[in-house]
């Protein structure tokens, strides 16, 4: 071997274990942090636990860090910065046709490990989702359960009715 | 399980993987509640397994087995995910993305209880006095701001139309000054849920029909693009003014075409008649606004009210490329119905000339192609359009979408062979392009090879500063290009040492002579 990459073992809550070169899972804010503050990973032998994600959706998120392991970093969140442009190539691909299960769990993922450029798309994959949709179609799709009582429910319509007021043909 | 019971599944498995595709389903039926039982989760899975091994044994692998799962079984069934149950903060970012689309998220907001008090946050129905008194003398926070909008508890008060409640903060300590992040302030809140009561306690309060959030919207546009018919009315009868115009120049008779409300349009028409073609900062009038977000019973009205249907905005683009447009990024149109502009390019097209041109000699086809509206294309395939009309410049659709499609992926190379092949020597995109700085970087490099092209038009977000230096070593290498415009609505100003560049008198002609120069290449 040529060059002298640094792997670490990532550990996910079935324990499978995944070998990432430290590059790639440095994307992971909440992973660099244990890296540098509890000196986690220094040694081949002792992998990271992941408790709160699973093996298949680990490996869809060592699957987007890799390929965007050259991006430059995101700046900090900023109203003003809000990137509603479509996705495009490999992010268009990733969560084209990609189930409410996974995408759920994904979310999940990206929010524990703090990688902020993957929970922007999963999440504007959601809003898109939502956009041009009905209360009822929402519930629907993501598996929601009507909390309203029957008052509660009416008022709540009644305060939005304006979004049903003849807004196209 | 013994050993002759896997013996038999695995013979009876290899049986299931042979059954012809016409007996599938009654067979492996069969089969599994023989293999497995009868009991609903040992039949279902038995007929799962079967199944599975019927699509890998054909396949070779198990892909189209998970995709027909996915596709069949029900969300519930597939998995647990609760959406409901996401923490706050991942719902704040998503409600980032819906925050420009009121329409999405107070439908968002309709879910259920959790949604509603992150998306609106509304945490309580009905807050009585007897709730809030009591914190407040305790010392309860009243500058904490809560959610995205970072909104106060006197201005979520006005969002959600409490008015006992707004009336005790803004005696106990809130203070009318108070705006959300978006400069909005009570009465301006107030106007866009339609709280018409709460917006006359406010006037009497000291706030004002002339108070305008960062945009410069007063509270009567705010209330047009609501919908908000009786803040309206009311806010008329006080004397508000009808023809003010925010930062971009709309009136609320735009906002109104923009919300869709067909009472708030047919109101500001009877109040103030010459509102109707007043033009915005793009020369959008309140009909081409409506055309432009796909609503086609608002341009219906607009008809009946003698709008100006012959309008054209800054580009000259008419009524029929507005609708085609409907896709392209712009302020709350990112996600378009493109059913819907298409059937309003289909109503259109029975009065419009579908091959009018633009003032740089673009269709209605260039619109659609480019904003991928594959249904506004098939359109005006169907009217007998030409399919690759070319614009002044003697670029198609194709060319842009191309040209396009290669700075978004960043691909250099690309982009420089769709310039070479360029018929004409400029590229003039229309409507609204999603580039950042990186896609310009992108651009710079692809026309440092080019010696044809001299004008690049783009319309786009990106402050020129940050791409200064590119523009700057482009034009040092390349001097052949004269004309270079990336702003949206008003020509972007360039930094002085692109500008000086682009001034250069050693520099090829500029665009004047453009038109006789492709006419001479035509030839």
């Amino acid at each position: 071997m040529t060059t002298s990459e640094k792997f670490v073992k990532l550990r996910s809550s079935d324990d499978k274990e995944f070998e990432v070169p430290v590059k790639i899972v440095g994307m992971s804010v909440t992973i660099k942090n244990m890296l540098e503050d509890l000196g986690l990973g220094d040694s081949d032998e002792s992998p990271i636990p992941l408790p709160n994600v699973s093996g298949s959706i680990l490996e869809k998120v060592i699957e987007y860090c890799t390929e965007h392991q050259h991006d430059d970093p995101q700046p900090d969140d900023d109203l003003a910065h809000v990137d509603n442009d479509e996705p495009e190539g490999f992010d268009a691909e990733f969560v084209r046709d990609m189930d409410q299960g996974t995408l759920f769990h994904l979310i999940l993922a990206a929010n524990f490990l703090d990688i902020k450029s993957l929970l922007d798309l999963t999440c504007k994959h959601v809003a898109s989702m939502i956009k041009n949709k009905g209360p009822q179609e929402i519930r629907d799709q993501f598996n929601i359960r009507n909390d309203f009582t029957p008052e509660e429910e009416e008022r709540v319509q009644k305060e939005n009715d304006w979004t049903n007021s003849g807004s196209n043909p | 399980m013994s050993d002759s019971c896997s013996l038999a599944r695995g013979e009876c498995s290899a049986a299931a993987i042979a059954i012809p595709d016409e007996c599938v389903r009654t067979s492996l039926m069969v089969c599994a509640e023989r293999l497995y039982g009868d009991s609903p989760e040992s039949f279902l899975g038995g007929v799962l397994a079967l199944a599975r091994a019927r699509f890998e044994r054909r396949d070779g692998n198990l892909d189209r087995f998970h995709l027909a799962l996915k596709s069949n079984l029900p969300c519930a069934a597939q998995t647990r995910a609760r959406y409901d149950l996401l923490p706050s903060d991942v719902l704040d970012n998503i409600l980032k993305y819906l925050s420009n689309d009121p329409v999405s998220l107070a439908r968002a907001s309709q879910v259920c209880r959790t949604w509603l008090v992150e998306f609106l946050a509304q945490g309580d129905f009905s807050p009585s006095l007897r709730d809030i008194a009591p914190l407040v003398f305790a010392g309860a926070d009243l500058k904490h701001r809560h959610g995205r909008v970072a909104a106060t508890p006197m201005l979520l008060a006005a969002f959600h139309g409490h008015v006992h409640a707004l009336d005790f903060l803004l005696k106990n300590g809130s203070s009318r000054d108070e705006t959300a992040g978006c400069g909005k302030n009570a009465i301006l809140l107030a106007s866009l849920r339609n709280h018409q009561s709460l917006v006359a306690v406010l006037l009497g309060r000291g706030f004002s029909s002339r108070d305008m959030d960062n945009c410069g919207n007063t509270p009567l546009m705010l209330a047009a693009l609501g919908g908000s018919k009786c803040v309206m009315k009311y806010l008329h009868s006080q004397g508000a003014c009808m023809g003010h115009t925010n930062v971009r120049n709309e009136t609320a008779l735009h906002l109104a075409a923009q919300g869709g409300c067909l009472e708030a349009i047919d109101a500001l028409v009877q109040w103030c008649p010459t509102m109707i073609d007043c033009r915005d900062n793009s020369g959008l009038t309140p009909f081409l606004t409506a055309c432009h977000y796909g609503r086609g019973l608002i341009c219906c009205l607009f008809s009946k009210k003698g709008a100006d249907l012959s309008a054209v905005d800054k580009n000259g683009a008419n009524a029929i490329m507005q609708a085609a447009m409907g896709g392209l990024p712009s302020n709350g149109a990112e996600n378009p119905n493109f059913e819907t502009h298409a059937n309003l390019v289909k109503c259109l097209g029975r009065r419009y000339d579908l091959g009018a041109r633009d003032l740089d000699g673009r269709t209605a086809m260039h619109y659609a192609v480019l904003c991928g509206n594959d249904l506004v294309q098939q359109q005006l395939i169907q009217a007998n359009v030409e399919a690759r009309p070319r614009d002044t410049h003697g670029a198609d659709p194709y060319d842009y979408l191309r040209l396009y499609q290669a700075l978004k992926e960043q691909n250099a190379q690309q982009a420089a062979a769709v310039l070479a092949q360029l018929r004409g020597v400029a590229m003039s995109f229309p409507g609204r392009l999603s580039l950042t700085a990186a896609h310009l970087r992108c651009l710079c490099r692809a026309l440092s090879q080019n010696t044809t092209v001299r004008v690049v038009h783009l319309s786009c977000k990106v402050n020129s500063a940050e791409v200064e230096q590119d523009l700057v070593a482009l034009l040092k290498v390349n001097k052949t290009l004269r004309h270079l415009r990336l702003g949206w609505n008003q020509p972007q100003e360039l930094p002085h040492s692109v500008l000086c560049l682009l001034n250069d008198s050693s520099r090829l002609p500029d665009l004047h002579t453009l038109h006789n120069d492709f006419a001479h290449l035509g030839n």
